[in-house]
């Protein structure tokens, strides 16, 4: 099942690297038509027939954006699928993934849950200079110790573990193997933070920060007190269910968006960006987590 | 053998062929099956396959047959990224609308109802591939892959593609096999060029 799992999130990681060529029977005229009818959008059209059969997915988004059109990376996989479906295009190879590397903080850890069921476990540190306190044995002092309760005398060391629950460890694992957020950053060179955190949990699932001062514990703050605001002006205001927030700052904007599970994910990104491109970026982010969590 | 073509689906296996004999540019080809049983049936049809090509691989100066690899879809997506840079043949691909697909696809469908084998397709396919190559290394075909505007080239082009109709069909007999040809012949003279 984990390894079914593995290659669902590596079907998806591969679809931005195809290479897709046209059916050998189509012309330049015939091309162009095709793409504006599959696109709707002429801009899109021109661009595509240039570098279709030389570039990936991810290159020709971004050599659209370069050309200043505003579209995703899954905007352009949605529509050379539709047209693979229909027969005009075939997938003739994948380019080699980049590995940039990326100053990630990916935080795993919650605070440890001692249950019942899980025995403490501990290790005893014996060294000459440690004089080791006497323990007294509970009959001595007529106490009846619950079994879960286990006298921990000087040195023992407490493990920690981390917990992210069962079924958002799948949706970590599908935006790791998948390597979605290093796709964002490496096409919009205005996003400075992307994190997705559970607040059912209260943990940071995933996160990656650039050349931004921010920690897990911070972004883990301001996303719940947002999207908490966010959720009661919707219900006090009756607006409908609660989306999507932006918060336009002097510096940066915050999107921020509630997922399943009580899930969040919020993208920050520099202040200079077009909000077109912040919004198709983010929206489209959105819907591969989305993907991934269905 | 009828077994194993159903497995496969007559369409699949024409673009599978079609694919193998076309691809000039590299090295590798990679063929993502459904599951672990096409991927046994389509090991030996390619297998047949070659073995019939080899007879003619060294008298081949353009075309050269890449090496072929046949794996499952999960072992694709296990490992994708050690595929990178090989040609893949996705199954699914087989409903190109491409007419040369078209072609061989009825023809392997109706050879093999007549003759309960795929022998005489392969031997057929193999002859085409001579006969492509011959062309190829005898006359500068550039002008097949380019987008002409002017009317002189254009009625120089036409020219052309009459004189290989002519050839094939001297050669070939049949007129299925002749467009076929014709038309393999364009596509990897165009691919030559690019």
């Amino acid at each position: 099942m984990k390894r079914q799992n593995k290659i669902g999130f590596k079907r998806f990681q591969q679809r931005f690297y195809r290479i897709y060529k046209p059916s050998p029977d189509l012309g330049k005229n015939d091309l162009i038509k095709l793409f504006k009818k599959f696109s709707k959008r002429a801009d899109i059209a021109n661009v595509i027939i240039r570098f279709i059969g030389k570039m990936d997915v991810n290159s020709l988004a971004r050599e659209l954006r370069e050309r200043s059109v505003i579209v995703s990376a899954m905007d352009i996989f949605n529509i050379l699928e539709k047209l693979r479906k229909n027969g005009y295009l075939y997938i003739a190879g994948t380019s080699i993934p980049k590995r940039k590397p990326v100053e990630e903080n990916v935080q795993a850890v919650s605070q440890v849950v001692v249950t019942p069921q899980q025995p403490i476990e501990h290790k005893v540190i014996e060294a000459d200079e440690i004089i080791k306190a006497p323990s007294i044995p509970p009959e001595a002092l007529d106490i009846d110790i619950a079994p879960e309760i286990q006298a921990i005398s000087i040195g023992q060391i407490v493990e920690m573990t981390s917990v992210i629950p069962t079924h958002l460890s799948k949706i970590v694992d599908g935006v790791r193997d998948a390597q979605i957020f290093e796709r964002y950053l490496e096409i919009n060179e205005y996003i400075k933070a992307i994190v997705l955190a559970s607040r059912e949990a209260n943990i940071v699932l995933c996160s990656v920060y650039r050349d931004i001062n921010i920690t897990d514990s911070i972004a883990l703050a301001l996303l719940a007190t947002i999207s908490e605001h966010s959720e009661s002006v919707a219900q006090v205001l009756n607006l409908g269910e609660f989306k999507e927030t932006v918060v336009n700052a002097e510096r940066y904007f915050i999107m921020l968006s509630r997922l399943k599970y009580d899930v969040v994910l919020a993208t920050i990104f520099e202040g200079s960006i077009a909000l077109g491109l912040m919004i198709r970026d983010f929206l489209s982010l959105k819907r591969e987590i989305v993907e991934l969590m269905s | 053998m009828s077994g194993l073509i159903n497995t496969v689906g007559d369409q699949n296996l024409a673009y599978v062929l079609l694919s193998l004999i076309t691809e000039i540019k590299k090295d590798n080809l990679c063929i993502i099956a459904e599951n672990e049983v096409q991927k046994e049936a389509l090991e030996i049809i390619v297998k047949d396959f070659l073995d019939i090509l080899s007879i003619y691989k060294d008298k081949l100066k353009k075309i050269k047959i890449p090496n072929i690899l046949i794996v499952t879809v999960d072992e694709y997506y296990d490992k994708w990224e050690d595929y990178s840079g090989y040609r893949l043949v996705f199954l699914e691909d087989s409903n190109l609308k491409w007419s040369a697909l078209s072609i061989l696809s009825k023809y392997l469908k109706d050879t093999f109802k007549k003759y309960k084998s795929l022998e005489f397709v392969y031997q057929d396919l193999s002859n085409i591939i001579v006969l492509v190559d011959s062309l190829l290394s005898k006359a500068d075909l550039d002008i097949l892959s380019m987008d002409l505007e002017n009317k002189d080239e254009k009625k120089k082009r036409e020219n052309i593609e009459k004189n290989f109709f002519s050839y094939f069909l001297e050669n070939l007999k049949n007129k299925a096999k002749v467009t076929l040809a014709t038309k393999i012949l364009l596509y990897i003279a165009e691919k030559m060029y690019e």
